[in-house]
């Protein structure tokens, strides 16, 4: 400590402020967006473009959040969204856990294939699969449904959410499983009884990847789906973006709304998002 | 080996249960994810038309040729390179300097890391209506720039020319990134042991010659890990050039691959020819794939 005080020079207070100031900058250059997002949606039309520019609105209005229900069918897209995503981000956490669990604890021929071809398909862009789905789907007559992009976003989900799960199920001892299996339980009670309860957290942070994973989609629901009633929040969007005129506060207001779903869960549980996100990235 | 295989041991009972767990997932991957491969790779040896009742026709790789001798095919090419490289070295590079800065901070990290982190959480659509709106002509980018050059009233045609363009692509992705990999990049830094650091320390060495010399050697294998990430991130880019379009921007320098693809299979419905598209940047995607897997296992470093 007190070789630290003694050594203290005017370099070092110039470094130290240097980087708080580029720390800072970066921050604003982060959050800035945000903000113009929800100034410009509680703007009237005319106020959006306003020389020099308002960051507190001149008039407050919420007619563009009144709008995107009544003049829009934001309903529709948000009830489309919400769906979609529950289902995808309940069906790819429970698979993965299952896979995920297979993973961790049996070491059977071909394991370490069959892991290295989950990663790989993980890689995968989704439009790779977007013209074979699209004949699939048709064939089946499950184009334009919400079923079709259901099964369109679990194949997305699915490597990721095992990925995952299989790094949390690790982190559970196997001494656990082999005391309960000496007392009788199954392997399937095993699976329900005691790993599933231990890894919830993690199931959490699967279910909110995978849903944000699905909710933010926007090459899907493009090639998937055409008919008004089953267009979700990203799709409304990018239509509301392609039309002859934009109308911004509107436009704003759709997007903060549809983006209130990920920043709510960011805010609230932004410890287990990051824990996910580094459990799937980080190898042990 | 015969024995093995019909003596249901422990073992071999315990591997039989590894497959009851990983069967739903390997038949939804066998349907949903195999077949629609090989499907793509079967259609890209015809020519065949989408909704149309005309039998498709056999022939061989004349796909793959006509996009290797198709400018416009090239072009995408150019463009996903260029947005590639443009995106990711930056993003790299400035992830790195972020996570050590903010963790070299006594005070503040968990704020910095939430900030930086925020724009990952939007969905990319939302994400490029902001930024069509910042990069509007009359925009808050227009008066921005201005303002620090102190020259008002001038347009620096952010949507409109093609230079500027692909610049504001890149820009977007970077806000939308750069904090995802911080984050990798701050996980990694904490897995260096502080003794380390602290032993340097004592033998006077300061801060620019350790971070040189003793955290990015040690940052390696994190480093290679979000290289990659971001590249195969950055060549899966669709929605925000598909947005910039749509709101106006000129189509050719942002045209990349995952866009001309789209377009050549759902708005002009030529399936044969788009797959054979999709199979030339799986086959890069799955080139970077492996190159990573090659990287995280030969880089382990041991403290």
């Amino acid at each position: 400590m007190r070789m630290e005080a003694a050594k203290i020079r005017p370099g070092d207070v110039i470094a130290k402020t240097l980087i708080w100031v580029f720390l800072i900058l970066v921050c604003i250059y982060c959050l800035i967006p945000f903000a113009w997002m929800l100034s410009t949606s509680l703007k009237t039309e005319a106020e959006a473009f306003r020389m020099p520019p308002t960051w507190i609105p001149l008039k407050l209005t919420v007619d563009s959040y009144i709008g995107i229900w009544v003049r829009k069918n934001f309903g529709i897209y948000f009830f489309n969204s919400t769906v979609i995503s529950l289902a995808t981000a309940a069906l790819s956490t429970f698979f993965g856990a299952l896979a995920g669990y297979g993973f961790s604890r049996f070491f059977f021929k071909g394991r370490r294939f069959l892991i290295g071809f989950f990663l790989a398909t993980q890689m995968l862009p989704g439009v790779l699969l977007v013209g074979p789905y699209f004949k699939i789907l048709s064939k089946v007559g499950l184009y334009d449904t919400r079923t079709g992009l259901i099964i369109a976003f679990l194949t997305i989900c699915l490597p990721f959410s095992t990925w995952m799960m299989k790094g949390f199920i690790d982190k559970v001892p196997d001494e656990l499983d082999q005391s309960a299996m000496v007392d009788g339980c199954s392997r399937l009670g095993i699976f329900f009884k005691i790993v599933l309860p231990i890894v919830a957290p993690g199931m959490v942070a699967t279910i909110l990847f995978a849903f944000l994973l699905a909710w933010g989609d926007l090459l899907w629901a493009l090639c998937l789906t055409s008919s008004e009633p089953m267009i979700t929040v990203t799709l409304g969007i990018a239509r509301t973006v392609g039309e002859f005129r934009i109308i911004w506060p509107m436009l704003m207001a759709g997007s903060l709304v549809g983006g209130m779903p990920a920043i709510i869960l960011y805010v609230f549980l932004q410890r287990l998002l990051v824990q996910g996100l580094t459990a799937g990235a980080v190898k042990e | 080996m015969i024995k093995r295989l019909f003596s249901p041991g422990i073992e071999h009972k315990k591997a039989r249960w590894g497959w009851v767990f990983i069967f739903p997932s390997l038949v939804f991957f066998a349907l949903f994810n195999f077949y629609p491969i090989f499907n793509a790779l079967h259609t890209s040896l015809f020519r065949k038309k989408l909704l149309s009742l005309k039998p498709p026709k056999f022939i061989g790789f004349d796909n793959y040729i006509y996009l290797f001798n198709s400018p416009d095919f090239w072009n995408s090419i150019r463009a996903t390179v260029v947005f590639t490289i443009g995106t990711f070295i930056p993003m790299v590079i400035f992830s790195l300097i972020l996570a050590n800065f903010i963790i070299s901070r006594k005070r503040f990290q968990k704020f910095f890391q939430m900030a930086y982190y925020s724009p990952a959480v939007l969905s990319s659509v939302v994400v490029a209506a902001i930024w069509l709106l910042i990069f509007d002509p009359r925009g808050l980018s227009n008066q921005f720039v201005n303002l620090i050059l102190n020259m008002p009233g001038i347009d620096h045609k952010w949507l409109a020319n093609s230079v500027m363009v692909q610049i504001s692509t890149m820009l977007v992705y970077f806000w939308k990134y750069v904090g995802y990999f911080t984050i990798i990049f701050l996980v990694g830094l904490a897995s260096i042991p502080k003794s380390i650091h602290e032993a340097a320390k004592i033998d006077g060495v300061n801060a620019w010659t350790g971070f040189w010399y003793i955290t990015l050697p040690l940052l390696k294998p994190t480093t290679i890990l979000v290289s990659i990430m971001s590249m195969l991130q950055c060549l899966k880019t669709f929605s925000t050039q598909y947005l910039f379009t749509q709101g106006g921007a000129p189509m050719e320098p942002i045209n990349v691959i995952t866009l001309n693809l789209y377009h050549t299979a759902i708005r002009d419905h030529r399936i044969g020819l788009a797959s054979a598209m999709s199979i030339i940047l799986f086959c890069i995607m799955l080139f970077f794939t492996w190159l990573q897997f090659k990287g995280s296992r030969s880089d382990e470093v041991s403290y």
